[in-house]
């Protein structure tokens, strides 16, 4: 026995090293530190910000980027600099909500089914099947025009069309968990079904759904920026990154920078969570590890 | 089929020469050699057993041969001469002509490594496409033939079938006819029956060693289990973490082997212990990253000393063919064997 | 047969069939099987036999599609949820994969002593206590408890899967394959382990098993299954030396024998390979594969008859 001990292995838990190869990864911390960078700014908007993003200013309206308007201004002379900041806020909240209605509804409809199969098996998946045969945008825009506009429908609505992506996922590794060892050994020892769910199933179920989720809040941003382009989302004074592109899309020729600038702020966001989720998928997956 | 069977006239007895391979994998914790300078010959038309546990290099040591280290894997040291070839000094033309072809290989899974979307005759004649000049009419019989000589029934039908509506053993019958068929002068089998059962395991040995006879092919053997070694090899080697630490005839093996780890390991099966507690061998094989400063074994080893401990044994003859990386010199199993229990 | 000893489990005519698609699956058919207290029983057969199949339905891991199983006395089948968790304490399990067996995000002491939460059994610290006794039982330093799965061995795990199979202090421990996934040199360590505990602690094993060397080597009495039928069944030494089954003499020959001087040419192979468990043979399921086979044998189900300690079903014993 006592050589068999020999072997000196570091103490380290799963998650220690889940985050050891999550920080050796390059790229995915650059999009963490970008995405902390994007939280700080709206989170401080109201200090940086030199101008109001509501405030109205006819005499400065239609100014290209300067050193007074960083980005420039819009129609109604309101700095464009101001309102990225603030639709940070608004966007980057409209983002992770809509993701987690998703996550939570689709983990809980793809665990139970999962686990149960069966007939309830059936009847969730045809569901989700439906939720998936509708195009995404027009299923956005029925449910919202069914709702009402408002940064709430608009959460929910994009919330609901995402819930089969999880369901899906969830579903799939269910399926792969439950038939594991450790799964029929906690049933010998007596668990319940309660039990095996919370403590072995879901736990070792999280890390593609986690990856998922900072995959999806970008395009969850683009999708609410989409409805807000159409006009049936956030509606107009607010600052909103999709917003902006839509209002900006009149001046697209002569005033190119008004889209420019919030495109931008999409684009780096989406990136930054992008290049987090593979990092995390990455440091998720045991397979890839060396 | 004798005309084709021989292209080139081997020169002496072996068909491949091992010496002192090093094969090295560069990793984050620097570069290991899970293959640590072996040596083994492989004569003509022998049967060649290489054993060891899981981690020993027993594998590493069959991708060395095969050109099939993974990225990080470069041979170090050594030399591979196959026939009058330096196999690690070829171009990859004159390595495609030699590898399916006068080397072959095959894998312990045999659903992996077969396509699932291609029928299996014609992944077999594949093969023979590369290799060899025939005609579509006759590369088509001559792999039916070959299903038939490996014993697969309807060989006519099974020609069309897809991999997955074989089973396992037939799978790997397939396997061995896409290895054998050109005739190879070495043929190397990494755990070909592990995942079969005995029944399984027993026709498709006895099939293998049927055919190998006819063509005088070479083969070498990796496996973890002695019992098949005991049962179709001619010479074994021994392998435990990265060196071979004792090689012999089979019957000289079995019957008085010389290394502690060899006797250890033939003690711990369970048909050499009927009816009380097993001998076993403590602790585990070394990691690569551990691996002890003098004889590898010594950690586990009941007779080591601080010689042991200390210095790497060399391999020396100790009987006819018979040879051994240990220090200690004396009959283990006729001495010490028995008061061990 | 010899000494008639208390009888623990008892299952009769278990058959448990899956659907999958349209066909079924005819996994374990209407098989008897009777463990005694304190004895190593091993079910023996080559992949597809049912005997893994089998030792979930006495554990209860599955129902079965016909059939009732009796533990001390009492019928399981017709417990309902409650009283079966009381009893399902005393029938644990080993499993093949030391790889799969345990929880990767919990550690060992939370995985050992997870049993003992789930029935509600001692305090935090009595439970921790537990936890260390056990560790020093199956042979792993209690400095360990905290570490995680990923960082032991494959026999190092085994033995963490025996501890919490022994958490409940169980009568019966069903063990599949339990030394199959390991190098020869740690089985041997686990299966003395095994028959060590079983010593100290008078358990019943239930050994499932494809290895004959290993279950000749550790089993009091064994059943040989194929295609889901028990073919023989006694003693195992008797079966050993001198099998009456057919198919238990192809299985016993085709085992590789580490005897230099027993080569593979001069040995009895048996040809052919396992029908479909969704397509069963007719008669006796062997008929497909006997040399012995006659007319009889394609119609009619063997019956058992008894000699010397063992019993086994078929129109033309050896």
């Amino acid at each position: 026995m006592e050589q068999e001990n020999k072997i000196t292995i570091k103490e380290e838990s799963y998650m220690a090293s889940v985050w050891k190869e999550f920080s050796k990864n390059r790229s995915a911390v650059a999009g963490c530190v970008i995405l902390i960078l994007i939280i700080l700014l709206a989170v401080g908007a109201d200090v940086i910000a030199p101008y109001d993003p509501y405030e109205q200013n006819y005499a400065d309206a239609l100014q290209w980027p300067s050193m007074k308007h960083l980005f420039g201004t819009d129609e109604f002379g309101r700095d464009i600099f101001s309102r990225v900041l603030y639709g940070a806020r608004i966007s980057l909240m409209v983002g992770v909500i809509s993701v987690a209605i998703s996550c939570v509804c689709g983990c809980i409809l793809g665990a139970s089914a999962g686990y149960f199969g069966n007939f309830y098996d059936a009847c969730v998946m045809r569901c989700m099947d439906v939720l998936l045969a509708i195009p995404s945008l027009l299923l956005n825009i029925s449910i919202v025009s069914a709702l009402g506009s408002g940064v709430f429908n608009m959460m929910l609505a994009v919330g609901i069309s995402n819930i089969p992506r999880y369901c899906r996922i969830m579903r799939a590794s269910v399926l792969q968990i439950k038939s594991i060892e450790y799964v029929d050994a906690s049933r010998t020892a007596g668990g319940s079904s309660r039990w095996i769910i919370t403590r072995h199933i879901i736990p070792n179920c999280l890390a593609p759904i986690i990856v998922q989720a900072t995959l999806s809040v970008g395009s969850a941003i683009i999708a609410c920026a989409g409805l807000s382009f159409i006009g049936v989302g956030i509606s107009a004074p607010t600052p909103e990154w999709g917003a902006m592109l839509s209002n900006g899309r009149d001046f697209l020729r002569g005033y190119s920078y008004i889209t420019l600038f919030p495109g931008l702020a999409i684009m780096i966001t989406v990136l930054a969570l992008n290049l987090m989720g593979d990092g995390l998928r990455d440091a998720f997956d045991p397979k890839l590890r060396r | 089929m004798e005309e084709n069977k021989k292209t080139e006239p081997v020169s002496g007895q072996a068909v491949m020469t091992v010496k002192d391979l090093r094969t090295a994998l560069k990793t984050r914790q620097g570069i290991l050699y899970p293959v640590d300078g072996v040596s083994l010959e492989i004569p003509k038309g022998k049967i060649i057993g290489l054993v060891g546990e899981s981690g020993c290099g027993k594998s590493m040591m069959a991708n060395s041969i095969m050109n099939l280290l993974p990225k990080n894997g470069y041979i170090a040291e050594g030399s591979i001469l196959f026939q009058d070839k330096e196999l690690t000094a070829c171009s990859k033309e004159e390595r495609r002509k030699l590898y399916g072809n006068r080397i072959t290989l095959i894998f312990q899974d045999p659903m992996t490594s077969l396509n699932p979307v291609i029928r299996v005759g014609k992944q077999v004649e594949e093969v023979l496409k590369l290799h060899k000049d025939l005609s579509k009419e006759e590369s088509k019989k001559a792999v039916i033939q070959m299903f038939a000589d490996m014993g697969i029934p309807e060989p006519e039908r099974r020609y069309y079938s897809f991999p997955h509506e074989l089973s396992g053993g037939l799978r790997q019958r397939v396997m061995i006819s896409a290895a054998m068929i050109c005739r190879p002068d070495l043929l190397i089998a990494d755990e070909p029956t592990t995942a079969l059962d005995v029944t399984i395991e027993a026709q498709i040995l006895k099939q293998m060693k049927t055919l190998q006879k006819e063509e005088g092919t070479s083969v070498l053997l990796i496996t973890h289990d002695l019992g098949v070694v005991a049962e179709v090899c001619d010479l074994v080697y021994v392998m435990y973490a990265g060196k071979i630490v004792e090689a012999a005839g089979v019957g000289e093996l079995f019957h008085h082997p010389r290394h502690p780890y060899t006797e250890g390991l033939l003690n711990s099966l369970p048909s050499r212990n009927r009816g009380r507690r097993l001998r076993s061998i403590p602790g585990v094989v070394p990691i690569l990253t551990e691996m002890p400063e003098g004889c590898r074994f010594a950690p586990r080893c009941p007779y080591a000393t601080d010689a042991c401990r200390q210095k790497q044994p060399q391999m020396r003859l100790v009987g006819d063919n018979h040879q051994v990386r240990c220090v200690l010199d004396r009959d283990l199993i006729s001495e010490g064997g028995e008061a061990n229990g | 047969m010899a000494k008639e000893q208390e009888i623990l489990l008892k299952g009769q005519g278990l058959v448990k069939e899956f659907k999958s698609g349209k066909q079924v699956v005819h996994a374990v058919s209407d098989v008897d099987i009777e463990i005694r207290r304190g004895e190593t029983l091993s079910l023996v057969g080559e992949s597809g036999c049912g005997k893994s199949t089998l030792g979930r339905l006495l554990l209860g891991l599955l129902p079965p599609t016909a059939g009732k199983i009796w533990f001390e006395g009492q019928e399981l089948t017709a417990m309902d949820r409650k009283e079966f968790q009381k009893i399902r304490r005393d029938i644990q399990c080993i499993f093949q994969d030391p790889y799969s067996s345990l929880d990767p995000r919990l550690s060992v002491a939370s995985s050992i002593a997870e049993p003992l939460v789930i029935n509600k059994i001692g305090t935090k610290e009595s439970r921790q206590k537990r936890v260390e006794e056990l560790l020093k039982i199956v042979g792993i330093p209690v400095e360990y408890k905290n570490r995680f799965p990923h960082q032991f061995s494959g026999g190092q795990r085994q033995r963490i899967g025996i501890a919490r199979a022994l958490a409940l202090n169980p009568k019966l421990i069903v063990c599949d394959e339990p030394i199959s996934a390991l190098d020869v040199s740690i089985q041997a360590q686990v299966l003395n382990l095994l028959m060590d505990l079983q010593q100290e602690m008078g358990l019943t094993y239930l050994f499932i098993s494809h290895d004959l060397n290993v279950v000749r080597c550790i089993s009091d009495r064994i059943y040989i299954m194929y295609l889901g039928s028990v073919c023989e069944y006694g003693e195992a030494e008797a079966i050993f030396e001198h099998p009456r089954h057919p198919y238990t003499h192809f299985l016993l020959s085709a085992v590789p024998v580490v005897d230099p001087d027993d080569r593979i040419e001069n040995k009895d192979i048996i040809a052919g390979e396992i029908p479909s468990p969704m397509n069963p043979p007719s008669g006796c399921k062997f008929h497909t594969r006997c040399p012995y086979a006659t007319d009889i044998c394609k119609t009619e189900i063997p019956a058992f008859q008894t000699e010397e300690g063992r019993c086994f079903a078929c129109h033309h014993p050896l």
